[in-house]
């Protein structure tokens, strides 16, 4: 159960693949990781949200994410209770996350954003 | 205070706690309390400042992750993982944690029901704008805690925030 961690395994664990950031940012790349090691923390890995003090809401079958700047801008800027990403993720992976989002967990938003869409939304 | 409320998120927290057979950082290091601060994603490993040289089981802190990208990762896996993972990192500090690891608890702020995060995460942006009118009273709601003071995540910050509500409502009342 307990792998040795070598020096240059330390960003890319073998034994489950799970990605470690080394700074304050996020070193993930696709969606797919991002979501799983940073949103599924609150919104949960089946993106179903959570309920305690206040709400994480579902993004799964949202209709919220329609119109994609604003899923972008909430990453970027944040909204209400939830942090924001603009100074943890660059415009490529804030992109790739809010893409993966838009097109999976029963969501089927095509029209995918881009970094530079990214960049516009950033205050 | 609705608008000051909505400007502030919560920042998250993770600590895992880990028990050992025998407090192998005294007995074969002798590490007394501290911290050992490190690049690894667990961050840090503080021993425990008191029970010095007792026999028999220990426990310390084997992660303790705030403020970036590693309490996120951290806050996302299952329990189980957190754990896991905080002995897989920790052993290539100390080889004792193979033999000695008994068990562990892991908490991630943002999974804790009453509260969905640690500490309020004020930017200057939003001080400037929202904190006054956070600690005012609003018809019948005051606020008090750590997110309404000038020390977010402390104690102090809570207690003096508490002081400071329960002073302004003194004062409305006597006044009223």
């Amino acid at each position: 159960m307990l792998a040795l961690c070598s020096e240059a395994a330390l960003t890319q664990d073998s034994t489950k693949g799970r990605t470690f950031s080394s700074g304050y940012a996020f070193v993930e790349m696709s969606g797919e990781e991002l979501f799983a090691n940073v949103c599924a923390g609150c919104h949960m890995p089946d993106a179903m949200g959570a309920t305690g003090a206040g709400n994480y809401p579902p993004l799964a079958q949202d209709r919220d994410l329609q119109v994609a700047r604003y899923p972008v801008d909430i990453v970027v800027n944040g909204r209400r209770a939830m942090p924001p990403f603009g100074d943890m993720m660059n415009d490529d992976q804030i992109a790739a996350v809010v893409n993966y989002v838009r097109t999976h967990f029963g969501n089927d938003y095509r029209d995918a954003v881009t970094a530079s869409d990214v960049k516009a939304m950033r205050r | 205070m609705k608008a000051a409320i909505e400007a502030v998120p919560y920042s998250g927290a993770v600590k895992i706690g880990l028990q050992f057979k025998r407090r192998f950082w005294e007995e074969d290091e002798a590490i007394y309390g501290g911290i050992t601060y490190t690049d690894l994603p667990i961050r840090q490993i503080a021993y425990p400042n008191t029970g010095f040289n007792r026999t028999g089981r220990g426990v310390l802190l084997g992660a303790y992750l705030f403020d970036g990208a590693n309490s996120y990762e951290f806050t996302a896996m299952p329990p189980a993982e957190r754990i896991e993972r905080a002995v897989e990192f920790g052993a290539t500090i100390h080889p004792q944690y193979r033999g000695e690891f008994e068990n562990g608890v892991a908490v991630a702020w943002h999974r804790v029901p009453f509260t969905l995060g640690c500490s309020g995460d004020w930017s200057d942006e939003a001080r400037s704008q929202h904190y006054r009118n956070l600690c005012q009273i609003d018809g019948r709601i005051v606020l008090a805690g750590e997110h309404a003071s000038a020390l977010p995540a402390w104690q102090e910050g809570a207690i003096l925030s508490s002081l400071d509500a329960v002073s302004r409502l003194h004062e409305r009342v006597v006044k009223s």
